[in-house]
């Protein structure tokens, strides 16, 4: 099962990978029925949160003490985007089980994205002690590098993580990291080498349209305004495409 | 401390307490609002909000309406929905010298009662004394100044044709064709009815419904009017190239030359959309230039919704930087001019980015606070939604304001810094410049349906110059004009004139000094067009005041106008 996250999709699923499967503490009530933690999995990763929070909840509150369980509640607030609602389930999980590496992974998100980026970065380096050549957690650490402007760091990251998407054949994962491998690149003024990575990107994920954004930047700067001009159309299309056109969306963007 | 904050494990708290810088903050202020003399409060339709017209709020401006040497205070004032047009009126206050004030409104001739919502300050008619051009829902308002006739203010509005009938938030004075007037530009928002107010079914935020707009509702054009002297103004948008492909919803305008050709330039910021850069081509004919400069949009082509604009060279590369504050969950942007004519988002360069998401910013702005020879960063903010209360957006309704320090090649959050800290506010615009005569920059901020909070600065100073600018005929607002402060740590730079939202700070340019600046100082002013005057072997610690055509400098000492 893949879960996308934050800013990217999980190579492998860390839910899976590991984690306690029983409640930690002994249950004051019957557990669910073999399968239902798994079915609960699968709403989620439909995207069909509300239903999933309905079969969590009494789980949660009748075994507090069953990290998996407020993982998975949290995780039904950490996909939509509501990350301080997902914190308080997240800090439970941990409380719970310490060592749940997999909540770790998870909260370092939920944080990066509350704008807490120490607290972030604690959490993935934690959750790398136990999965060391973990992608998306290298990813994260990259985001965070960045915003701490060691963009050495984020570069040498960022590296890593594309030798291991390419090793995995992971096209989504390889594209997002060459297009922020851009971003660094762009920061330290190496526009043409910045263009080779982002035209890259869009080969191997013609559907970020942020991409082509970006690629339309580097252009404009590089003294080639008609290709800046494609790209800015495309960037235009993919995001009509994906996302709804302003003016039809609810309220303030989100982002 | 917000109350996502507080959530914070014990261990997370003192895992980053060893990474918190151990170095004094010596920033501090003192919220002076209970003894300053300012006593409205502000009305803004509904508490809690309702509807967009009403979550905005009023703006400010700092100016020296009466020529005393001191920096009086107009606070423009909402009404309800129920009759925009007669609330309780704005108000203009009249420093006694001292930093308190005193409500002159009815003795000046201010009774202006429709549902103001920004300011622009300027002599448009270049008789010497500031005028003020009061944006509104409904008609603006531009009141001219006869103090030193009248003693009132006189609404010139249809003499001089200004009356946009729109709903204008943000207006900027500059003079973009250069032939010695004040040309105004005005920011206007979206349609709104307040008898039949849009639909909120159906809008949510975060999974928690809200209010409706601005997305789905109609954007009203910007206008940009061109003086033709006399007093009186044409409308000159489409003439002067300033069409954008759409209209936006416009929040905040400014005037600055941006490419350093000797043109001043117009950014407006917008809501949830592209932000606005007309480029001055030369004599005031513009073209719009935000997309392909790259300050339309954050880093990755993203529409934010920007709400307050604030000027400095952050980088030292001589160019305005632009800094634009945005709505919670994503990031406030730092817009860096790079040599050319292109910006670069560089906001988490800069430390401003993961730290802004939780807050929802308006009125900003640079200011030297500590006077140690770099530019802080003030943002006022707090939360359209007042469903937001409670941590379910990810953020609380009523915000603290973000202080700044910067160090070294950094800005880092400064925590406690007197009243500045945890204090959270419904805050909206501010506006900056001493109020008390001290030589530091004090902090105005207006709340929604509340006191305006004024934070007295109370920092250790160190040296400072305050270089203020005048025009032929003693207009103490200089639009578009950037002073430049040479010493042995390098040049600093400030963009005199104009505000942040809805909004106008101090004409004044306030320079603090490192350890080892106080000698053979040298100032350029250069003027909005182009023209530039120099001086040298500066004194420190005083008020030094520059007169356009004039090579001459006047000095006197800080505090010497109080009472």
């Amino acid at each position: 099962m893949v879960l996308a996250v934050g800013n990217g999709t999980a190579a492998t699923d860390p839910v899976t990978a590991a984690g306690p499967a029983e409640p930690a503490s002994a249950p004051h009530a019957p557990l669910p029925p073999p399968g239902f933690m798994d079915g609960c999995l699968k709403l989620i990763e439909q995207e069909r949160y509300d239903e999933a929070r309905q079969l969590l909840e009494p789980v949660v509150a009748n075994h507090p003490g069953w990290a998996r369980a407020q993982l998975y509640l949290a995780l039904t607030y950490h996909k939509e985007g509501r990350y301080e609602l997902a914190r308080g389930l997240f800090e439970r999980a941990l409380a719970v089980d310490p060592e749940y590496h997999v909540a770790k992974f998870y909260y370092g998100w939920c944080l990066y994205y509350l704008g807490e980026p120490a607290a972030a970065r604690a959490m993935f380096e934690a959750f790398l002690v136990r999965k060391p050549d973990y992608a998306d957690a290298i990813f994260a650490l990259a985001l965070v590098d960045f915003d701490a402007d060691d963009v050495e760091s984020a570069r040498t990251r960022l590296n890593r993580v594309i030798e291991l998407a390419v090793a995995a054949t992971d096209h989504a994962t390889e594209a997002k990291a060459r297009a922020r491998l851009a971003d660094v690149l762009v920061r330290v003024g190496q526009l043409a080498a910045a263009r080779a990575e982002l035209e890259r990107s869009i080969e191997l994920n013609p559907n970020n349209y942020e991409t082509y954004f970006k690629l339309s930047r580097v252009l404009d700067r590089l003294g080639d305004g008609a290709g800046a001009e494609r790209a800015r159309q495309m960037h235009q299309q993919v995001r009509q495409r994906i996302r709804p056109a302003v003016g039809s969306q609810p309220a303030h963007r989100e982002p | 401390m917000t109350k996502s904050q507080q959530r914070i494990p014990a261990l997370l708290l003192a895992w980053a307490a060893l990474l918190a810088p151990v170095a004094a903050e010596p920033l501090r202020f003192t919220d002076v609002t209970a003894t300053s003399g300012i006593d409205l409060v502000s009305t803004s339709g509904r508490q809690p909000s309702r509807d967009i017209l009403e979550v905005n709020g009023g703006g400010l401006a700092l100016l020296d309406f009466d020529r005393d040497g001191d920096l009086d205070l107009f606070l423009a004032n909402g009404a309800t929905l129920d009759d925009p047009e007669q609330g309780p009126g704005s108000r203009l206050y009249s420093n006694n010298g001292d930093g308190t004030f005193e409500d002159v409104s009815g003795r000046v001739g201010l009774t202006l009662r429709r549902w103001a919502m920004g300011v622009a300050v300027g002599d448009y008619d270049g008789d010497g004394d500031d005028d003020l051009y009061v944006t509104c829902f409904g008609p603006n308002v531009l009141l001219r100044n006869e103090i030193d006739v009248t003693g009132r203010f006189v609404d010139a509005t249809a003499a001089a044709g200004v009356g946009d009938a729109r709903w204008s938030t943000s207006a900027a004075f500059g003079d973009v064709d250069a032939d010695g007037d004040l040309d105004l530009y005005v920011a206007n928002y979206l349609e709104f009815d307040p008898a039949q107010p849009p639909d909120r079914r159906g809008r949510m935020f975060m999974g928690v419904p809200v209010m409706a707009g601005p997305s789905g509702l109609k954007a009203q054009a910007d206008v940009l009017y061109e003086n033709l002297g006399g007093g009186t103004f044409r409308e000159a948008t489409s003439a002067r190239g300033c069409v954008p492909a759409q209209p936006g919803y416009g929040l905040g305008v400014r005037l600055f030359d941006f490419d350093r050709d000797g043109w001043q330039d117009i950014f407006v910021g917008n809501d949830s959309q592209e932000n606005f850069l007309f480029h001055n081509l030369g004599a005031g004919k513009f073209k719009e230039v935000g997309v392909v400069s790259g300050i339309a949009s954050n880093y990755d082509g993203g529409n934010q919704a920007t709400m307050g604009i604030a000027l400095a060279d952050v980088d030292g590369n001589g160019y305005a930087d632009v800094f634009t504050t945005n709505f919670s969950s994503d990031t406030n942007t730092l817009h860096l001019k790079l040599e050319g004519r292109w910006f670069d988002d560089r906001t988490s360069q800069f430390g401003l980015g993961l730290v802004s998401r939780p807050f929802l910013g308006w009125g900003a702005g640079f200011y030297d606070f500590d006077s140690d020879a770099d530019e802080d960063l003030f943002v006022a903010n707090g939360h359209v939604y007042p469903e937001a209360a409670g941590g379910k957006m990810d953020t609380d309704y009523e915000q603290p304001p973000l202080l700044f320090e910067r160090r070294g090649k950094r800005f880092e959050r400064v925590l406690d810094a007197g009243a500045i800290g945890a204090t959270p506010y419904s805050g909206r615009a501010t506006a900056f410049g001493d109020i008390d005569d001290d030589g530091d920059v004090d902090v105005i901020m207006t709340t929604l349906n509340g006191k305006p909070r004024v934070f007295r600065n109370d920092s250790p100073q160190r040296g400072v110059v305050v270089v203020e600018l005048r025009d032929r005929r003693g207009s103490r607002h200089p639009q578009g004009s950037v002073v430049e402060l040479t010493a042995a740590t390098g040049v600093q730079r400030r963009w005199v004139g104009g505000g942040s939202f809805q909004s106008v700070d101090a004409p004044v340019a306030y320079f603090g000094l490192g350890p080892a600046d106080s000698a053979s100082l040298k100032l350029r002013v250069v003027w909005s067009d182009g023209t530039a005057v120099e001086h040298s072997n500066l004194p420190v610690g005083r008020r030094l005041t520059v007169t356009r055509g004039s090579t001459k400098l006047e000095t006197m000492p800080l505090g010497g106008r109080k009472r």
